[in-house]
């Protein structure tokens, strides 16, 4: 059977104690493993506020991780998660199709490393130690502070206040 | 000659191959987002035709995980 690598993004309620989390955390490891699927990476992005409310919580807590793993495994993963009441919502998306496994295994690897070097100069980050993902940023922060100016005097028709000269080049 | 402003002739993501299209990067994608929260049209954001796809389809996977706004009050 074609292995994949997939990314997957759960919601956990905010309130979910540390235990069931790791209970939680544990069983996708074993539905992992009873498919003889392989983790690249597991982040935890913490709690976040939501853009709208999820079961009528205004937060969640974010958890990310890759996987390279088959069909199978997706299908009763994803029936574990339906099932588990503290996961809120999640995404699955596929990255790479047919994938060698050590291969990505190194390409995470590295992908780790570099991250890893990069958040080394940033040290804002909320007492978590990996910082992984590419040019992700807690977006909670600063959501709003670089919106597109309103849209100013121009009377030209389909303007809708998006202006794409902001930045160079 | 266009009226008004002048706009960017080329994908952004065209012109600078380092910025990629990410679901979980909710900060760039605001950028193709209206204040209403609908997805820009390519005639206004200046996408391509594929980058505007890839934009599109990862606005909409952010939306499922609430990163961003099916709807947002103005």
């Amino acid at each position: 059977m074609t292995i994949h690598e997939y990314e997957t993004t759960l919601i956990y309620h905010p309130e979910t104690p540390e235990p069931e989390l790791q209970r939680i955390t544990e069983r996708i490891d074993g539905v992992i493993g009873t498919f003889e699927g392989h983790k690249l990476f597991y982040d935890p992005w913490g709690v976040r506020k939501l853009a709208y409310p999820i079961q009528k919580q205004a937060r969640g807590n974010y958890f990310h991780m890759g996987f390279v793993a088959n069909a199978e495994c997706i299908a009763e993963l994803e029936r574990v998660l339906r099932i588990e009441a503290h996961v809120m919502r999640f995404l699955t998306v596929r990255l790479f199709e047919d994938v060698d496994l050590e291969e990505r295994q190194l390409a995470a690897a590295n992908r780790q490393a570099v991250m890893s070097a990069d958040s080394a100069d940033e040290e804002d980050d909320r007492g978590r130690d990996r910082d992984r993902d590419r040019d992700r940023d807690r977006g909670d922060r600063d959501r709003d502070r670089d919106r597109r100016p309103p849209r100013g005097a121009d009377s030209d028709s389909d303007e809708v206040g998006f202006s794409p000269d902001t930045d160079e080049s | 000659m266009r009226r008004g402003r002048s706009r960017r002739k080329v994908c952004r993501f065209c012109a600078d191959k380092k910025t990629t299209i990410d679901y979980k990067d909710p900060k760039l994608l605001r950028y193709f987002i209206t204040e209403r929260g609908k997805i820009v049209p390519r005639r206004i954001s200046g996408n391509c035709a594929r980058h505007q796809r890839e934009m599109a389809l990862a606005i909409k996977r952010a939306r499922h995980i609430a990163l961003l706004p099916f709807v947002a009050a103005e």
